[in-house]
């Protein structure tokens, strides 16, 4: 299982590096996340790919049909001396994913456009769920250095009420994927 | 103090509404709290805020709590009064209120994991399972069903000369919502869909399409929401497209409400049931931590509520303690605030009424002494002032009191023998023995007496007179004082028989002088007329009678010059002078003169000096010595002695001349009136010398003393005062043989 998801993850950065040059990848425990930037009818967009890797205690709550919220923001920033770095863009992505038991399918939500769609299978519901495109980024081209930078992760106060205690404190609920960030030319 | 005491009942209070505050908060918090745990869709995502706020309430709650049992136990530990009291009904309203709670708490939590675990059922568990089942079983007898007619439906468009245009013919004729024909890449060939604004019709996943083009349908159910579902058959179609390959026919059917509504309950409760079972620990934990919590909050609020209300129902008895030790301390004025009408406070009221006594009381009685001490003072200073001694002797014959003048006429310090005998003084001060056996004999009399005595000390003879009277102190005890006066006449019966004697000298002076004169000119011419006239034996008659008669008026005008010289009182012009100088001078005259005399000086340097008129002072020393030398005519050895020097204490300087010769010392019945005029030892003396040397000595103010020393010999002692502040600087010693 393991290697089969490394194998995806490799297949579709070898894409995305055909394609664009601009594709630059993070590794986390929990998550594996892949950017690429590209023009869109003349705008810079980002997409992202990230390969989640639950625990076990995490699939089993999904299979015994708790929905689990995913939350993946984005963040464009302009460093600046002697203060804190400016925030250009903010994304806020939440997708949910769950385990519909009467069709045995996964369903992957996302929760601000409230779109759905179904999957027969685990891996492709989570392959789905880590696929962001089109992430907005600034425009025009200025001199200045910018850097952005990603985040995933679970969010807890997305389970039910007494999950969340254990899941503050227990390590296999604790999926963040810390900020990930990358220069931005 | 009192503003340390207000700021202290003022943070009290705060601390304790501060805590009220949070205890409401707190119980409101906890029951959101418990709505929350049961996922209640308002409250339960604020569920972990709530937890948290509650933890963080519950641990300033008992920070709180936890301080003032602090302070208690360190009071309780300092011996404060009333923190025993008060520890123990803490513990016992703490345990009052913990033992029911606890009870519950355990009762509660064994209730709670039973009433959780009764929740899940295998029965339960199985029906649901078989719902499922069913569902499945339903919804897929509805799909072969589908999968028949789509199968139907690709085999006429595979026998079809346009598919594309029988596809909307055959979509109205199935009833299915949306019929789209793709190639193998996915790529839509043709479309018909129900709703007619749906422009981009709805593909078949990749993983569909991927199973389509290995040859295998797709027949699934899908959710479109919790509620609504559709059917997805897709079936490959026989006609060769422009690629070359197969057509694929995805065919979406609309699943009726009633089978959804159905579907998505059974999915509904399935889904739930999973969820609580999954959550099963979970959830119990849950339930207890809410419990855990409200049993804190309880006993927290017991043991405030106890905290409060033991401080406030002994802090009246911790008020009376604090009052009772003032008082006990001394502090009379100490009144305790009053509050309510129950026993507590009478018996406050009672202790203000006992303090407010005793402080009127100890009030009265400083002011008594103080009145008692200002009349002491007062009679003190009078008897200071008195020229007359004033002695109380107890029933014991101890002194009681004296005054300076008493010190000053016994010649005995009896203002600092207070509480000690007379007869202890007696024996340190022999010349208060005739004092001491008159005041023996009279304090036996009852009632006031008086008597005169006479008592020679070391100013030598003193005539007293005593007055005294008793003074019941106790008379149930019969223990009685006496007072008495003590009056020394001595100057006083000295002065009138100078007076007297001044009288009698200048009579004599007057009376006897004036025909000495013309009885000694009668004679010495009757001696002159007549001696010539006569012979033998009658001329020798008359040389001797006239002889004897101008000798007997000569030595007659003597006499009457010396008592006019004592009588006169000529003109005192005093003088700073060096007293020692004139001692010398006049000493001079005697060791020049005189053979056989030891003369013996001893004259302290730097002496103060002394304001007298210098002739009269020589006229004092002569007499002084020449009576001393006198006085040891005849004797075996012939010594004068004089001594100067300064004496007295700081209140009564003095200089002190004191002459000593080794004569036989005066009789006892001449020593009475030794200065009085015609008193002597001597057969041709006049009486005057000592007289004279007497009324000198008081024209300036000085005091005489006669006495006999205790190796034989007469002692004459002068004091004058010294000259202005003159003080005795450096005493030395000058000797001069």
């Amino acid at each position: 299982m393991h290697r089969m998801n490394v194998l995806r993850l490799s297949l579709c950065a070898i894409v995305l590096v055909v394609t664009q040059t601009a594709v630059v990848a993070a590794d986390s425990e929990f998550a594996k996340i892949l950017t690429r930037i590209r023009e869109e009818n003349g705008v810079r967009v980002m997409d992202v790919r990230i390969h989640y890797e639950f625990s076990q205690e995490v699939l089993r709550a999904l299979n015994n049909g708790l929905p689990i919220i995913l939350e993946t923001q984005a963040e464009e920033l302009e460093p600046r001396s002697m203060l804190w770095d400016k925030r250009i863009t903010t994304t806020l992505v939440r997708r949910e994913i769950r385990y519909h038991a009467l069709s045995q399918q996964y369903l992957v939500r996302n929760i601000e456009t409230d779109s759905q769609v179904n999957f027969l299978t685990l891996s492709l519901a989570i392959d789905a769920l880590g696929a962001i495109d089109g992430l907005p980024l600034s425009t025009g081209h200025t001199d200045k250095l910018k850097r952005y930078r990603i985040r995933t992760r679970l969010d807890i106060e997305g389970l039910p009420s007494p999950l969340r205690l254990l899941a503050y404190l227990s390590e296999d609920w604790s999926l963040d994927s810390q900020w990930q960030s990358w220069p931005l030319n | 103090m009192a503003i340390m005491a207000t700021q202290l009942t003022l943070r009290y209070k705060l601390t304790t509404w501060t805590s009220i505050g949070l205890f409401t908060l707190l119980l409101v918090s906890l029951y959101f709290l418990s709505n929350a745990t049961e996922n209640s869709a308002q409250v339960g995502r604020f569920y972990s805020w709530l937890l948290l706020f509650n933890a963080l309430g519950l641990i300033v709650l008992a920070t709180l709590i936890g301080l003032r049992v602090a302070r208690l136990i360190a009071e309780y530990r300092s011996r404060v009064a009333g923190s025993r009291l008060t520890v123990k009904l803490v513990l016992l309203l703490v345990a009052m209120a913990a033992a029911p709670v606890s009870l519950v708490y355990i009762v509660s939590v064994q209730f709670l994991q039973r009433g959780v675990d009764s929740w899940f059922d295998v029965r339960m568990e199985n029906a649901l399972n078989d719902a499922l089942e069913l569902s499945r079983v339903s919804y897929e007898g509805r799909l072969r069903e589908l999968a028949r007619l789509t199968r139907r439906m690709a085999g006429s468009l595979s026998e079809s000369d346009a598919p594309s245009l029988d596809l909307v013919d055959m979509r109205v004729s199935s009833s299915a919502s949306s019929l789209t024909l793709l190639d193998q890449n996915g790529t839509v060939i043709a479309s018909s869909d129900v709703d007619p604004t749906a422009i981009v019709p709805d593909r078949p996943p990749e993983l569909v399409l991927r199973q389509l083009r290995n040859g295998y349908p797709y027949l699934e159910m899908e959710p479109i929401s919790t509620r609504e579902f559709q059917f997805r058959v897709v079936m490959p179609v026989d006609v060769l497209g422009p690629t070359g390959r197969n057509y694929i026919l995805q065919a979406l059917y609309p699943v009726s409400e009633q089978f959804s509504t159905l579907a998505g309950n059974v999915e509904s409760a399935y889904a739930a049931y999973n969820q609580l079972a999954y959550q099963r620990e979970e959830l119990k934990l849950s339930f207890i931590l809410t419990l855990s919590l409200a049993l804190g909050i309880s006993i927290l609020i017991a043991t405030l509520t106890a905290i409060i209300l033991a401080r406030r129902v002994v802090a009246p008895v911790r008020q009376l303690v604090a009052g009772t030790e003032a008082v006990a301390a001394g502090n009379y004025e100490q009144q305790i605030p009053v509050s309510g009408h129950d026993e507590i406070a009478y018996l406050v009221r009672s202790f203000n009424a006992m303090s407010r006594r005793i402080a009127d009381a100890r009030q009265a009685q400083r002011l008594s002494h103080d009145q008692a001490e200002e009349e002491r003072a007062w009679l003190e200073a009078v008897l200071a002032t008195l020229s007359s001694g004033v002695l109380t002797l107890d029933h014991d014959n101890r002194i009681g009191s004296a005054n300076a003048a008493a010190d000053q006429i016994l010649n005995a310090p009896l203002t600092q023998a207070v509480g000690r005998k007379l007869q202890e003084l007696v024996q340190e001060y022999p010349h208060l023995n005739d004092f001491s056996r008159v005041l023996s004999k009279q304090l036996q009399t009852p009632g006031g007496w008086q008597e005169q005595l006479t008592m020679f000390g070391p100013r030598g003879r003193q005539v007293l007179i005593l007055k005294g009277a008793s003074l019941s102190t106790d008379l149930a005890k019969k223990r009685e004082e006496h007072v008495m006066v003590i009056e020394d006449v001595t100057t006083l019966i000295q002065a009138q028989r100078d007076a007297a004697w001044g009288e009698v000298a200048r009579r004599l002076a007057h009376e006897i002088k004036n025909p000495l004169t013309p009885i000694q000119l009668a004679a010495e011419h009757l001696r002159k007329r007549c001696l010539s006239r006569v012979d033998g034996e009658d001329a020798e008659i008359l040389d001797r009678s006239t002889r004897t008669i101008v000798q007997q008026v000569e030595a007659m005008k003597e006499m009457v010059n010396a008592f006019s010289q004592y009588a006169r009182t000529p003109e005192l012009k005093p003088e700073p002078m060096d007293l020692g100088v004139l001692v010398s001078e006049v000493l001079d005259l005697y060791m020049e003169s005189l053979s056989g005399l030891t003369i013996d000086t001893q004259i302290e340097a730097n002496m103060p000096r002394v304001l007298a008129d210098p002739g009269r002072m020589r006229q004092l020393l002569h007499n002084l010595f020449k009576n001393a030398i006198e006085a040891m005519e005849g004797a075996d050895r012939r010594c004068l002695s004089i001594s100067m020097q300064y004496v007295g204490e700081e209140s009564s300087p003095a200089v002190e001349l004191e002459v000593r010769d080794s004569g036989p010392g005066f009789s006892s019945g001449l020593i009475d009136g030794l200065f009085e005029p015609y008193v002597t030892s001597k057969p041709r003396g006049t009486g005057l010398g000592l007289a004279i040397v007497k009324r000198i000595v008081d024209e300036h103010g000085g005091a005489i003393y006669a006495a006999n020393a205790s190796n034989g010999g007469a002692i004459i002692t002068v004091h004058f005062l010294p000259y202005r502040d003159e003080r005795h600087e450096s005493p030395g010693l000058v000797r001069v043989s």
